[in-house]
């Protein structure tokens, strides 16, 4: 899991330094920022309320443990989806090697 | 044929929102594109990781359960990529790197069949957890997992490919944002 993580936190980190710019500049990708920031907190509490529980196999998952779990989809798909709409909001970088208006 | 397919797919009023004409369209339809191949590869991944011997502890069997999951992210993908081919069609077909794709989502598919069809599927499923794959599956899927990596990195180079090869997008495609930069 870290290290799907690590590997887009590198590819990503090249990416924005390809067009820092423009990127900096739009205000969707800090909603991205925001999103993984949240995704990562309620990953930690994930492993330290759920999975740090000896009695996990022994009885059905807590409410608080559900709430955590939609929590992170939630948190990982807002993500996702600002980051592809990063492409169609804030000004285009001009340079036509950086067109941000299609992506992958 | 396909040409004659493609055209007639353009032409469908699916094929004119897809194109630009409800502007959201294709933003929408590559949003969700790529949740469900996250849905799709997140399933199918972590089953072939588990088939390749990681996570030994987790049970072959239950585990299966995860892939209505992952067909249901395949279907969506499918579902959107129609729409996105029908906006823009003879942007894939001329596109090398779109049948790469294609290929390599036939090839995965043989791939499942395959493993379904001749009962790999559920001899696996008997496997407890600490249990590796036998040989048989663990190369069936190692060529699945393969094989989606194979189709990951045309479906990049398929979106990338249009910068590079500057064609034209639909001509009514003409977002603006509320600063009234053209998108």
């Amino acid at each position: 899991m870290w290290m799907g993580f690590w590997i887009n936190a590198v590819s990503g980190i090249i990416l924005l330094a390809a067009d820092a710019t423009t990127k900096l500049a739009n205000p969707t990708f800090y909603v991205k920022m925001a999103f993984i920031a949240a995704a990562v907190v309620v990953m930690v509490r994930i492993r330290r309320t759920v999975f740090g529980d000896p009695q996990i196999d022994q009885q059905p998952i807590a409410p608080s443990g559900k709430l955590l779990a939609w929590a992170s989809i939630i948190c990982w798909t807002g993500a996702i989806t600002a980051g592809r709409l990063m492409a169609y909001f804030g000004t285009d970088s001009g340079a036509p090697q950086f067109i941000n208006r299609i992506g992958g | 044929m396909i040409a004659a397919f493609a055209n007639w797919l353009h032409a469908t009023s699916l094929g004119w929102a897809a194109g630009g004409g409800l502007p959201w369209v294709e933003p929408a339809c590559k949003t969700v594109h790529f949740l469900g191949l996250a849905l799709l590869i997140g399933c199918a991944g972590v089953y072939d990781l588990r088939l390749l011997g990681m996570a030994k502890g987790l049970a072959l069997g239950p585990l299966q359960r995860l892939m209505p999951f992952a067909a249901l992210g395949f279907l969506i993908n499918l579902a959107t990529g129609v729409v996105m081919f029908a906006g823009s069609p003879f942007q894939y077909l001329e596109n090398v790197t779109f049948w790469l794709k294609m290929l390599f989502i036939a090839l995965a598919g043989v791939n499942v069949l395959a493993f379904y069809l001749t009962g790999l599927a559920r001899q696996v499923a008997a496997l407890g957890p600490g249990r590796a794959g036998r040989g048989q599956a663990h190369r069936c899927r190692l060529a699945l997992l393969v094989d989606w990596r194979r189709v990951l990195g045309p479906h990049v180079a398929v979106h990338r490919e249009r910068v590079l090869t500057n064609l034209p997008r639909a001509p009514d495609v003409n977002l603006r944002n509320s600063s009234g930069a053209t998108i």
